[in-house]
């Protein structure tokens, strides 16, 4: 149907046709031209040019090339036919981008996943990436919050680190980019925590025309030492040949929080403020004038008056409105690519504003037969106002709800906590500028050898302005912070590819050198304490701090890749990479990755045929091969010593103790897969298995404090991740007026630690919280005490020690000498930081006019702490400065009473975690709803399409967690360890969005 | 195209190929060397030594910060107002001592030793430079050890087994282990540090001087009750002259390092380092009931002390009334203001008392030492020469109004006389027998769990 044809001169008589056949608008070499009613058959030259002698009129033609769909035209005299194919879009033919060049699905050999541009078009998540959660089985993505421009965690296939980064490499037209966060928001200031923002939001989703996600060792090995998280290959679109159209979609929508944390009102805190009091043996009648509920000249009568959701003063209704336009063509020679978009939102967290623009210029020009050559430059603006979430909505429970938000005389009440002031008083804006751009140029060297050298540039630039007014200050002093950080990186590659078929032998080569190197500088001034309050920089400040860092790093690569086919029906895929980095040790410069990739089109066979009607395609596959990681930090290999001065004297101290041998984390992979199509393509299915083995982890590991520090970095042990990821596909209809498709995927990952050398017993790691990884148990884990559940003669908590016996508090501070003491003496290693198992289904209908397109995510089987909400709220009144989740109400009070909640009193808060906060959080959620209609429009209308539709994102959740969580889907923290524990958490917003896109 | 531009393109080829293999010639490309920060084959001379000892003053910005607040809580001279974070320092009685803060003693405490014993174990004999300049240097680092081995022996001590914390005299690598010492022989490790520091400073006095190191010595024989070590020391400081009493109490903390009867002090110096002392101290007891955290708990010694004696000057003039509350605010006067551990009167104190256990009876000299003390506070002086009992009581009373809410002196001499606490609740007192194992700093569990240790 999307076909063209042009046709020139008209001779009856004539019985040999020539012409030049295209794909997509370029010369089509070696395509194939069949006269399939006598057989005869060429294949075109060079310049897609062809000629078919002894064609009858009535003849049927076939013109077919691989990766694209075959035309079939009947002669009817013409003498010259060109034909123009378009890209395949069944499956099977179709092109799939691997790492440095493309392959067509049917030979491909190892395990990629392609995703669609129409799946993340239109997205109205905070970034595109968190668009493919459940459009690819064994890929778990988790969007950081509501925030604007929010974070991503994207696991494949679990997670293979402790430390290291275990965020897949992103490659944008062939070019390694930053990612992760825009800037350290929490160095400045004050403590933002909100995650620094996201370096991939600045990338356009409509400009994307397909994301392959690279995952067994042989799809990766090509990225070597950086390959080993998986690779994550976006492709921008480009333009083609033929008359320029325009594309115009604009939306809105609105968004607001998909939960809200449960805390109790104002009359349900002083019933249990007061009761914690009276247990505690204070007088009851000196509650309101001892306990410091009234803060800030507050009086009984207004505290028994107000009741302030103090959530609601950090949250609000979202808005948003994007705008897209490209306009793509071009002729023979030259196509282009030129797209504009700019997104307002208003993100559900007062005080949040975010601002992008983008601009993408893609070019491509043939200068003759042998040489291309042409760009793709993209600049990308984006304005934001990041807001606190710890001090923000974070805060919420910091307060009372017996606390109003403003005072009579409209001023702040109890400013340094109140959750509004901070968010109103403590301006933060965020700028950054993002520039990535290649140019090409790509020479014929002969008909079978061409040579593709490429420069690559990735500048990003941050501005961060801060600024905190006094009354929210604890030590009533405002405070302005400004950084400016700038990252440039370059990349050069060279490649030769050499394609050649001989007979039924089909080889495909590629070699090639890449260096690329990335420099970071980072310059942070704080100002603090003004003279005035008009002052808001650094500068003007009475007390000025500075700061500054610099750093890079250099990869050099040599790569090499032979895929080889004997009739597209045994494949074979052998790829090297030798890295070297300049953040490996002296001593372990350079690594090797090499993988091998096997594959058996069995469908294709002649003993096949009689089952060919039923099953029209199956293929299996095996890859093995091993990847590396090479987030192990820029300097960690080196000893040093960082400034420390002391009373204007330069001061140094031990920052860092280095290992000449620190390098790689290196991965292994094995992979075996099983494609089938059925029923005429109506039914597909996709399986894998794997098993993943990362040795040589990079880990803190944790050393004494006599050595100086508290840990350091060093290649320690394995962690294995094996499972299974299944995908089915079924057309269920399939007719003019209805189609309708629907699609499963399930993913089963296991995740544990397999060996820690000399260290059987375990490794703590330190810092915040009691990360530990134990033998045949999962990174992420925690180290807790066990809580069995609350006396019913004492109500107070019971605990179990390791001798397995149970002990009350009282019972557990007389054996240890206090209860901090017995606790920190019974811990053992719990809980389920990842899920079991994920999926997702996925449902395309389309009647008529109509569309309906549905995404729904699960995961199920993992384990969470939300420490904030419940340490502090179990101890509330220890203090009498913290809202208790509204679960506290089910609190022991009398003798005989069976609960999960122990009799509240006023004892001081214990900090350490124990399985009694820990909850199980499973959830399904629809992730997307999309309801469309495509309007008719009259034949001679000068638009080609208009489309309305509404998209509904994150509308739906079920979920069996907790109150004391805004969302199921739960983004804890970037890196694997301490994956249970979330101090404070983030709502996910749900949107609703009505747009337009009209083609001309 | 013509075919000499073919040619061209295929030179050019070539060419690009060729650049890309320098790179691979070129393994300089691959050594990026940190550009920031000294790296440690670099510390070889007297300026790196000097540098390495800067940066443990620094770490001792950190070994101090919490000490005030946390002390001051053990001994339940403050109440906290709304803090979820300080409310288990005094209630210590239901859950323990928490690792929170208390943990970072340790933590920059054993920083610092790594530095100081880098410079200790390097051959400075042999490096350029006066042996001034090599005092310096010594003096400083063994004044630093014995500073922040006896106090971290004085908090991590478990009093049933008599076991502290490990002792590391030498620079241990990653894989080395340790076991705890005995609080005796780190006191003797203490004491020999710091009369090593004293012969030093006697040559050249470093960030500290001789007078420091002989307060400290003095500090350290009294609470390690060595009494007439104690005394010769404390003597020594007095009849230095080096320091002199502030006119003024207020101005003692406003001036800081300047004051005249600060001895050994840390300099606050926002720029370097926000952390320390001061900025912990004024935060919590800044006069401000909603966002300062703690002040005078009207049940405790303190404020039992002020009621008896209500125009003492180091209570008029440094604690401020207010929203029905007694902020101790003027000890902690801004973020800016110096923190000083160690300073004259102290010594005046330990002077006296140390002759009194000596000697077992009170002399002359001992009741003017302490009216020394309440004559810059505008109290009536000691008359006459008091009962043995009657002395000690008094000059306990005196220590504790004047070095509450200071480095600790509260409560590790309310220990070492086995008084009692104050209930936390005001309604009685807990036995020295009830807090004294409890009271105890826990060892960083990651510290345990590396060594195994076991106090």
């Amino acid at each position: 149907m999307f076909f063209f044809i042009f046709l020139f001169n008209i001779n009856v008589f004539s019985q040999e046709i020539s012409g030049t056949v295209t794909g997509e608008g370029n010369p089509l070499p070696g395509a194939s031209v069949v006269n399939l009613s006598n057989g005869v058959g060429v294949t075109s030259d060079f310049d897609g040019n062809y000629t078919l002698t002894g064609v009858n009129q009535g003849d049927e033609i076939e013109f077919s090339y691989i990766g694209f769909d075959s035309q079939k035209i009947i002669f009817s005299g013409q003498l010259q036919l060109n034909v123009n194919l378009l890209e395949s879009t069944t499956e099977l033919d179709e092109v799939v981008v691997v790492g440095y060049g493309t392959q067509i699905q049917q030979n491909l050999s190892s395990s990629i996943s392609k995703v669609n541009a129409e799946d993340i078009q239109g997205t109205a998540l905070p970034s595109f990436e968190q668009a493919l959660q459940g459009r690819a089985a064994g890929v778990q993505v988790t969007t950081g919050s509501g925030m604007s421009g929010s974070q991503t965690k994207i696991r494949i296939r679990g997670a293979n680190s402790v430390v290291a980064s275990s965020e897949p490499l992103f490659v944008v037209d062939g070019i390694i980019v930053e990612s992760g966060g825009v800037s350290d928001r929490s160095n400045g200031i004050g403590f933002m925590d909100d995650g620094g923002g996201n370096l991939l939001a600045s990338i356009n989703p409509n400009d994307i025309k397909s994301v392959e996600i690279l995952k067994d060792a042989a799809a990766t090995a090509i990225y070597g030492a950086r390959g080993s998280n998986g690779v994550i290959l976006i492709t921008t679109k480009s333009g083609s040949s033929g008359e320029t159209q325009i594309d115009v979609s604009m939306d809105m929508g609105v968004s607001s929080a998909t939960r809200k944390i449960d805390f109790v009102n104002g009359p349900e805190y002083i019933m249990l403020a007061q009761e914690a009091w009276y247990n505690s043996g204070e007088d009851p009648t000196l509650f309101w004038s001892k306990s410091g509920v009234l803060v800030d000249g507050l009086t009984k009568a207004q505290a028994m008056m107000t009741n302030t959701d103090w959530v609601d003063q950090g949250l609000r209704q979202g808005l948003a409105s994007r705008l897209n336009i490209s306009a793509s063509g071009g002729d023979n020679k030259t196509k282009f690519f030129i797209s504009g978009s700019f997104l307002d939102e208003e993100s559900i967290f007062v005080g949040n504003e975010f601002m992008k623009i983008t601009a993408r210029t893609n070019l491509d020009h043939k200068v003759n037969d042998r040489l291309n050559i042409g760009t793709k430059m993209f600049f990308t603006n984006i304005d934001s106002n990041p807001v606190p979430v710890q001090n923000g909505v974070g805060s919420a429970n910091q307060n009372l709800p017996i606390h109003p938000v403003y005072k009579a005389d409209g001023t702040y009440f109890n400013p340094t906590r109140n959750v509004r002031a901070k968010l109103d008083l403590w301006d933060y804006e965020s700028k950054v500028k993002t520039f990535l751009a290649n140019w090409y140029l790509s020479y014929k060297l002969t008909d079978n050898l061409s040579f593709r050298s490429e420069y690559g540039i990735n500048n990003i630039n941050n501005d961060d302005e801060q600024y905190i007014d006094a009354i929210v200050d604890g030590n009533s002093e405002a405070k302005a912070f400004a950084s400016a950080g700038m990252r440039n990186s370059w990349n050069f590659k060279n490649l030769l590819n050499y394609k050649e078929s001989f007979g039924k032998h089909r080889i495909d080569v590629l070699a090639g050198l890449e260096a690329s190197k990335t420099e970071r500088k980072t310059s942070n001034i704080r100002g603090i304490g003004f003279v005035n309050s008009t002052l808001r920089t650094p500068q003007d400040a009475s007390l000025i701090e500075s700061y500054y860092n610099k750093d890079a790093y250099s990869f050099l690569s040599i790569l090499a890749r032979v895929n080889y086919d004997f009739d597209s029906k045994y494949l074979l895929s052998i790829t090297a990479r030798r890295d070297g980095s300049s953040r490996f040790g002296e001593n372990k410069k350079w690594g090797l990755f090499p993988a091998v990739s096997v594959g058996y089109n069995i469908s294709e066979e002649e003993f096949f045929s009689g089952l060919k009607n039923t099953i029209n395609f199956m293929k299996i596959r095996a890859s093995y091969g091993e990847s590396g990681n090479a987030e192990i930090g820029n300097y960690a290999y080196a000893s040093s010593y960082g400034q420390a001065n002391y009373n204007n004297n330069n001061g140094i101290t031990l920052s860092n103790i280095g290992d000449d041998e620190l390098s790689w984390e290196s991965v292994e992979q094995t992979n075996v897969g099983l494609t089938i199509q059925m029923f005429d393509n109506k039914f597909s299915l996709d399986v894998d298995a794997y098993q993943k083995t990362t040795k040589d982890m990079l880990l803190p590991y944790p050393v004494s404090l006599v050595s100086g520090l508290t840990s350091v970095t060093t290649n320690l042990g394995k962690i294995e991740n094996k499972g299974i990821e299944a995908t089915l596909g079924v057309t269920l209809f399939d007719t003019e007026d209805l189609t309708w498709d629907v699609d499963l995927s399930y993913a089963y990952n296991e995740n544990k630690v397999t060996d820690l050398g000399g260290n059987p017993e375990g490794i703590n790691i330190p810092g915040f919280g009691t990360t530990s990884i134990y033998l045949n148990m999962p990174v992420g884990i925690q180290t807790i005490p066990i809580w069995v559940g609350v006396d019913p003669a004492s109500g107070q908590d019971i605990y179990k020690g390791l001798d397995g016996n149970n002990y009350t508090v009282a019972e557990a501070a007389a054996q240890a000498g206090s209860l901090n003491n017995f606790l920190n003496a019974n811990r053992v290693p719990f809980g389920k930081p990842y899920p079991d198992f994920t999926g997702s289904f996925s449902s395309s209908l389309n009647y008529k006019n109509w569309y309906m397109n549905t995404l729904w995510n699960f995961a199920v089987g993992q384990t969470y702490i939300a420490s904030g909400e419940q340490i502090q709220g179990k101890f509330a009144f220890g203090s009498m400065d913290i809202t208790p989740l509204r679960s506290q109400l089910g609190r022991w009070r009398n003798p005989g009473d069976v609960t999960r909640v122990a009799q509240v009193t006023t004892a001081p808060t214990i900090w350490g975690r124990t399985s009694e906060y820990v909850s199980e959080v499973d959830y399904l959620r629809m992730r997307d709803l999309t309801i469309g209609y495509n309007f008719n429009l009259e034949g001679d209308s000068f638009l080609q399409s208009v489309n309305l539709y509404a998209k509904f994102t994150n509308f739906l959740t079920f979920t069996n967690a907790p109150a004391s969580m805004y969302d199921p889907e739960n983004y804890v923290r970037p890196g694997n360890v301490n994956l249970m524990d979330k101090w404070k958490q983030v709502p996910q917003a749900k949107t609703v969005n009505l747009g337009i896109n009209i083609k001309f | 195209m013509n075919i000499k531009n073919i040619f061209n393109i295929k030179k050019l080829s070539f060419l690009l190929m060729a650049i890309s293999m320098t790179f691979i010639a070129c393994e300089d490309f691959l050594d990026e060397t940190a550009p920031i920060g000294l790296t440690d084959d670099k510390l070889t001379d007297l300026s790196s030594m000097n540098a390495l000892v800067n940066g443990a003053y620094d770490k001792m910005r950190g070994f101090y910060a919490y000490q005030p607040m946390i002390t001051s809580g053990f001994v339940r001279d403050y109440v906290v107002r709304n803090s979820a974070n300080w409310t288990p320092y005094y209630k210590w009685t239901v859950s323990g001592v928490p690792q929170m803060f208390s943990g970072n003693s340790y933590n920059n405490g054993m920083r610092a030793l790594n530095a100081i014993n880098t410079v200790l174990t390097a051959n400075i004999d042999d490096m350029y430079g006066t042996q001034a300049d090599k005092s310096k240097v010594l003096g400083d680092a063994h004044f630093l050890r014995a500073a922040i081995y006896f106090q971290l022996n004085m908090y991590y001590t478990l009093p049933s087994t008599g076991n502290s914390i490990p002792l590391i005299t030498t620079v241990l690598g990653t894989n080395d282990r340790v076991s705890v010492a005995t609080s005796a022989a780190i006191k003797a490790q203490v004491e020999s540090d710091i009369e090593k520091a004293r012969e030093h400073f006697k040559v050249a006095n470093g960030v500290s001087t001789h007078s420091a190191a002989t307060a400290m010595a003095a500090r350290i024989y009294f609470f390690h009750e060595k009494y007439n070590l104690a005394h010769e020391r404390a003597n020594e400081v007095i009849n230095s002259g080096t320091s002199s009493l502030e006119a003024n109490v207020a101005d003692i903390y406003t001036k800081g390092a300047g004051s005249s009867e600060a001895i050994y002090s840390i300099i606050t110096n926002r720029t370097e380092n926000t952390f320390g002392p001061q900025s912990i101290g004024n935060s919590n007891f800044q006069a401000d009931k909603d966002k300062g955290v703690a002040s005078l708990n009207p049940n405790s010694l303190i404020a039992q002390l002020k009621n008896a004696q209500p125009n003492d000057k180091r209570f008029s003039d440094l604690f401020t009334s207010k929203d029905g509350l007694i902020y101790v605010d003027k000890k902690y006067p801004s973020l800016d203001s110096d923190y000083i551990v160690l300073r004259l009167p102290e010594m005046y104190l330990t002077r006296a008392e140390a002759s009194i256990m000596v000697n077992g009876s009170v002399s002359a000299a001992a009741v003017s030492d302490v009216n020394m003390v309440r004559n810059r506070a505008g109290v009536t002086p000691i008359a006459g020469t008091p009962s043995t009992a009657d002395m000690l009581e008094m000059i306990y009373n005196e220590r504790s109004i004047e070095l509450c809410f200071e480095y600790g002196d509260r409560f590790l001499n309310t220990r070492r006389l086995k008084k009692d606490i104050v209930a936390e609740g005001g309604n009685g007192t807990i036995p020295h027998s009830n807090y004294n194992e409890l009271l105890v700093y826990p060892i960083p569990q990651s510290e345990i769990d590396i060594h195994n240790l076991k106090r």
